[in-house]
């Protein structure tokens, strides 16, 4: 890999072009989830404390110098994901925020308008704006002109690990968008994620893949590597496709030719 | 006195103060961030602020979330 292929967002220069999701992970797996993912950000969500169980900080199972993005999951609207926001830096963990404004409960799309109007006021406060997306180009453009940090479409509805179903735009969007583009939600195989890489989308986050997985430390690693690979493979330039069959071997002297 | 704790109704003594409601609750100050009336209180005011009548207090923390 080459020593500059680093990936900008906000003031931060990231080596690892792998997101990581924190949710439906107990958090006693996280260290060794982070380790073999090589993330250098998680995302973390924010609810009401429950006196009756109190459960642990995840926060103190991520290791030091790990980028911390809250999510504003739970928010329906604008106003309730800048609250979200303001309450998550409160915290003392940095100033990146993911939004995620979702009023659809069976696919959880999210409000594409809403997270506008949600990122032009937080990239105002001085937050570092990621916001979840459906792949639409005159909203990422317009999240773009608000000072988003990067746009972050789905793949597939979140936690469905569906895979790239919204390929083509996301296409459109890697063409079009010139802060990075990050596919978030969907993603349920390696494979799918080095696909995503290979289209040139600049990375790809990553929860459910991994945290339902048999074995999620080892899928974490295998995730890691496949989006190694893909980011390889567009920077080496994919080879183009082509109707016909073209020979991989000479099509000169051949054991059957005879000369009359 | 009557106030509203993560949307729970609740009796609070006179003269309580936000940080004694979170010693009550049994909740350590490192991992929460709270929200009074709608404002977030810094640390520093936890035991500045006293417990007013219909007071709207957020309690939260941080949970896995993608």
């Amino acid at each position: 890999m080459e020593i500059d292929d680093k990936l900008k967002i906000g003031d931060k220069f990231l080596s690892s072009r792998l997101l990581v999701g924190t949710g439906k992970l107990p958090n006693a797996l996280l260290p060794g989830v982070i380790a073999a993912s090589g993330t250098e950000v998680v995302t973390v969500a924010l609810r009401r404390a429950d006196f009756h169980s109190p459960q642990e900080n995840p926060l103190s199972f991520i290791p030091e110098g790990i980028t911390i993005m809250p999510n504003t999951s739970g928010a329906r609207n604008a106003e309730e994901a800048v609250r979200i926001a303001r309450l998550a830096r409160a915290a003392n963990c940095g100033n990146w925020v993911k939004i995620e404004i979702i009023t659809d409960q069976k696919y959880l799309f999210p409000d594409n308008e809403e997270t506008v109007k949600a990122t032009e006021i937080l990239v105002k406060e001085g937050f570092v704006v990621l916001p979840y997306v459906i792949p639409d180009l005159v909203i990422a453009r317009r999240l773009e002109e608000a000072g988003a940090a990067a746009v972050m479409p789905l793949g597939a509805p979140i936690g469905s690990n569906r895979g790239l179903r919204s390929r083509e735009f996301l296409r459109i969007l890697v063409e079009e968008i010139k802060v990075p583009v990050i596919v978030d939600a969907g993603i349920g195989r390696p494979s799918e994620a080095a696909e995503a890489m290979e289209m040139g989308v600049d990375a790809v986050l990553v929860n459910t893949a991994i945290a339902t997985a048999g074995d999620p430390v080892r899928m974490a690693g295998a995730f890691a590597r496949a989006v190694k690979a893909g980011r390889e493979a567009f920077l080496a330039g994919l080879a183009a496709t082509r109707k016909y069959a073209s020979p991989s071997s000479p099509l000169t002297g051949f054991l059957h030719e005879v000369k009359k | 006195m009557e106030i509203y704790v993560n949307g729970e109704k609740e009796t609070a003594n006179p003269g309580e103060t936000v940080q004694d409601l979170l010693v009550r609750k049994g909740v350590s100050g490192e991992t929460v961030v709270v929200e009074y009336n709608g404002k977030i209180l810094d640390r520093e005011e936890w035991e500045k602020q006293f417990l007013e009548e219909e007071a709207i207090v957020e309690i939260v923390r941080f949970v896995g979330g993608g």
